[in-house]
């Protein structure tokens, strides 16, 4: 009798404790978060993702009632961050600051351990930063035609700057050679600061880089700025139309940048981040933070997101197949 | 300009300005004597709380914790042979064998005062000429920044004593090491293994690390302790330089300084390239070069006049181009631009008060600094009575945490450890270290601006001679290597029976 009780016991305990585990799965978003999250940057301290890493972060502690730790991991052309973060257990306490490189670029063209797209759990889109098409002040162009007339004149006379192969930059002037029929020589530099250099010093013509750092060199005449490589213009420059305002199609080769999570991630926990971001980017303490160094909110919910993920990876690989770059 | 300049120290010299100057280069030089925390990792730090300041304040603060760094970086690496930074790997050349003699005191005095030296003669060619000095900057493009890599790597087999051969192997094996990594043009990655954290080479601060500070603390494992630690009480006058000290670190403090603020100046090269060809040059002039490497005074002089100036001179392409020449840099130019402030051919008259606020702080900073490091010498110095069981390991757990707080990999922890080890045969075989590591620096810079140069011409070699500036560098390269081949051959003639140094 005695020892029945005991077995009666024990099996309810065993059963409990099974049922504590049940419910603790099951609603992991009502504990979440339960300890620090760290949001993982792919690019050095100091640069647009981390001013929108450490803006976002800010607001997501107050708001998740958890620390919001942003690390900075730079290297191997995102792919330290982003190898980090697939690998990483699903469980919304390590999310990554996404780019075009992260998710699709990189893992095409270099040899990595984790696959793109696929290892990923979109939250949510958050902000983007126009590229604009520069020409050097040296080189006399002051239009797209005289761009184009000048480029179409004898190929390979003019040559356009990239931080990199496969590079947002260097697909943007692949797209430009399609859609306007020219070929040009490739200049690839190690960032944009020196690719700036030989710009204003005239030793290379063209190059498609983010806007806010050229700012100064267009307004000093010392660069000309042609178009703006996004679907509106940019409230930094609302003189300079549009490459697609000037017929090349549909040019939207803009710097995003998103927060994804492991792939796995419960969907509760994508919901909680994606509604505690939109919150942070509706106040406007942190557009006008964002909007200062040229960096737009660019929110898309994590479903909108996923969709423009999958169209831009069929995009972006269609580029890099004819941009021919090598692995 | 002389309202702008007056307004700048007014703004330097207000309160708030001269405490955040005051914490900037106090966390500087702390961070700079640590072994591997870079100054990086300090900024990176520190960068929230300029969200809550006025953006002069905040630049003033990043800005001192960077050329404090500076400051600091030497006291390692000439105690102990391990230096804080990349650039004080060259201050230990000289400066550990004068701590060995006893000498300590003085070695860290003359850096502290050719640190100020340097940099404060930066900074006065910076109030005056840094447009003329941006736009100079501009004319330099890959071709001559190839010339002067080359330049520097004809300079290389210079800098160490002993064999010449040895040297040149170890430059040989420094070049070999930075093709390590994805090749720019091509995207293309070499000997990478298919480790990421391979992709962009083998980082620089590991094999600087690996090579002097855990190489020599690996050497004194199973040492009798036989350094001369300097005993008794550190009066200022055993640390004063003698006036014939004096005498002999005048021109080099200039010529460093020369160097310094001319390469330091051009965003393409930076404070390393500028320290090691401070050095390289200060020996070749030498009469006596046999002098260096075994504690000549000069040897520490010249490279501290030359790094402390780089730094400073390094603001004048950031502030007036909008261009950073290194990480750094691009990292402060970033903290500006949180704040709206995008630095550019105008920044000098749109923003004069930021401008001149900031350079009017680097005066007041490098004062701050020289009344701060020459009471710490003393302290510092004290630092050697520690027993070497207690001292060493702390140095390792320090070059540790320091090269994983780079980019938080613990490949890098595995790096400085394999390069210790290598480090430590290199030492017991006689290969000198220096060189690898001016190789593995040049070598990289000088494969992509060679390429680049090549592109830029569509192949045309011609682009090396028909710059002006790359003829002058090309002949000065030439005359280098005419002259070098010259004293080759007279070391070789007159005497039938060579006189081998080394064993």
């Amino acid at each position: 009798m005695k020892s029945q009780t005991y077995l009666r016991m024990a099996a309810g305990a065993t059963f409990a404790l099974l049922g504590l585990t049940v419910t603790s799965t099951s609603s992991l978003a009502e504990g979440y978060p339960s300890q620090p999250i760290t949001l993982v940057n792919p690019y050095s301290a100091g640069g647009s993702a981390d001013l929108i890493a450490r803006t976002l972060a800010e607001s997501l502690t107050e708001q998740l009632g958890q620390p919001v730790v942003v690390e900075n991991r730079p290297g191997a052309a995102t792919a330290i961050a982003a190898t980090h973060v697939a690998r990483a257990d699903p469980d919304g306490y390590t999310l990554l600051i996404a780019s075009a490189p992260t998710h699709f670029i990189t893992p095409v063209l270099q040899d990595v351990q984790y696959k793109g797209l696929e290892d990923f759990a979109p939250v949510a889109m958050v902000a983007s930063v126009p590229n604009v098409l520069v020409v050097s002040g040296k080189s006399g162009m002051t239009s797209l035609e005289d761009l184009v007339a000048t480029a179409k004149q004898a190929p390979d006379t003019l040559a356009f700057a990239s931080v990199g192969n496969g590079s947002l930059p260097h697909l943007s002037s692949v797209l430009f050679m399609q859609e306007t029929d020219t070929h040009m020589v490739h200049i690839p530099y190690g960032g944009s600061a020196p690719a700036v250099v030989d710009l204003l010093a005239g030793n290379v013509d063209m190059a498609f880089l983010n806007l806010p750092p050229m700012l100064p060199h267009i307004e000093s005449g010392d660069l000309v700025a042609l178009g703006i490589a996004a679907p509106n213009r940019a409230p930094l420059l609302p003189d300079v139309a549009t490459m697609t305002e000037q017929g090349l199609g549909e040019f939207q080769m803009s710097t995003w940048y998103g927060i994804s999570a492991p792939a796995g991630t419960p969907d509760d926990v994508v919901t909680k981040l994606d509604a505690a971001l939109h919150t942070a980017l509706e106040q406007d303490s942190i557009k006008d933070r964002l909007g200062k160094s040229g960096v737009l909110e660019f929110y898309k919910d994590h479903s909108e997101y996923a969709a423009f993920l999958k169209s831009e990876a069929t995009r972006m690989l269609d580029l890099l197949t004819s941009a021919d770059v090598q692995n | 300009m002389y309202s702008d300049i007056l307004l700048g120290f007014e703004r330097a010299l207000s309160m708030d300005a001269l405490l955040f100057c005051f914490i900037g280069v106090t966390v500087g030089t702390f961070v700079g004597v640590l072994p591997g925390v870079g100054a990086l990792a300090a900024v990176s730090l520190c960068l929230p709380l300029t969200y809550y300041l006025d953006p002069t304040i905040a630049m003033i603060m990043l800005a001192g914790i960077f050329y404090g760094a500076q400051y600091g970086s030497s006291t390692a690496s000439i105690l102990l042979n391990v230096p804080g930074t990349v650039t004080a790997a060259v201050t230990a050349l000289d400066g550990y064998p004068m701590a060995q003699q006893g000498r300590a005191g003085l070695a860290l005095f003359v850096t502290t005062i050719c640190s100020f030296v340097g940099g404060t003669i930066a900074i006065v060619l910076m109030m005056g000429f840094t447009p003329v000095i941006a736009s100079a900057a501009l004319s330099f493009s890959s071709a001559e920044y190839f010339l002067i890599m080359a330049l520097g790597l004809a300079l290389a087999s210079t800098i160490s004593t002993g064999s010449q051969f040895k040297s040149l192997a170890m430059v040989a094996l420094g070049l070999t090491l930075g093709l390590v990594g994805t090749d720019l043009n091509s995207g293309v990655s070499r000997f990478t293994f298919g480790r990421i954290e391979l992709y962009d080479g083998i980082s620089l601060v590991p094999i600087a690390m690996g090579l002097f500070g855990v190489a020599e603390i690996l050497n004194s494992i199973g040492g009798s302790g036989s350094r001369t630690p300097q005993t008794g009480k550190i009066s200022f006058r055993s640390m004063m330089p003698t006036r014939a000290e004096w005498r002999t670190i005048v021109k080099p403090t200039l010529r460093g300084t020369a160097i310094g603020t001319v390469i330091g100046a051009l965003p393409g090269s930076g404070a390393t390239v500028a320290t090691f060809m401070a050095y390289a040059v200060e020996k070749r002039q030498s009469k006596t070069p046999e002098r260096f490497g075994k504690g000549a005074i000069e040897g520490i002089a010249a490279p501290e006049a030359a790094n402390n100036s780089a730094v400073q001179a390094a603001f004048i392409p950031t502030l007036s181009l909008g261009i950073p020449g290194d990480a750094l840099m691009a990292f402060l130019l970033g903290a500006m631009m949180i704040h709206g402030i995008v630095p550019g051919p105008r920044f000098l008259t749109d923003q004069p008060e930021m401008f001149w606020g900031l350079v009017g702080s680097f005066w007041v900073g490098n004062v701050l600094l020289l009344v701060l490091n020459i009471p710490l010498i003393g302290v510092w110095i004290k630092m050697l009575s520690i027993p070497y069981n207690i001292l060493f390991p702390a140095m390792l757990f320090f070059i540790c945490i320091g090269v994983y707080s780079i980019d938080y990999q613990v490949f890098d922890i595995a790096l400085v450890v394999g390069f210790g080890l290598i480090g430590l045969v290199m030492n017991h075989l006689g290969y000198p270290p220096a060189p690898l590591l001016l190789g593995f620096i040049l070598g990289p810079m000088m494969e992509e601006h060679f390429k680049r140069a090549l592109l830029m011409s569509r192949g045309s070699f011609s682009i090396f001679w028909e710059r002006p500036i790359s003829v002058v560098l090309l002949l000065l390269l030439l005359a280098l290597v005419l002259m070098s081949l010259r004293t080759a051959l007279m070391a070789l003639l007159p005497t039938s029976k060579p006189k081998k140094d080394g064993k």
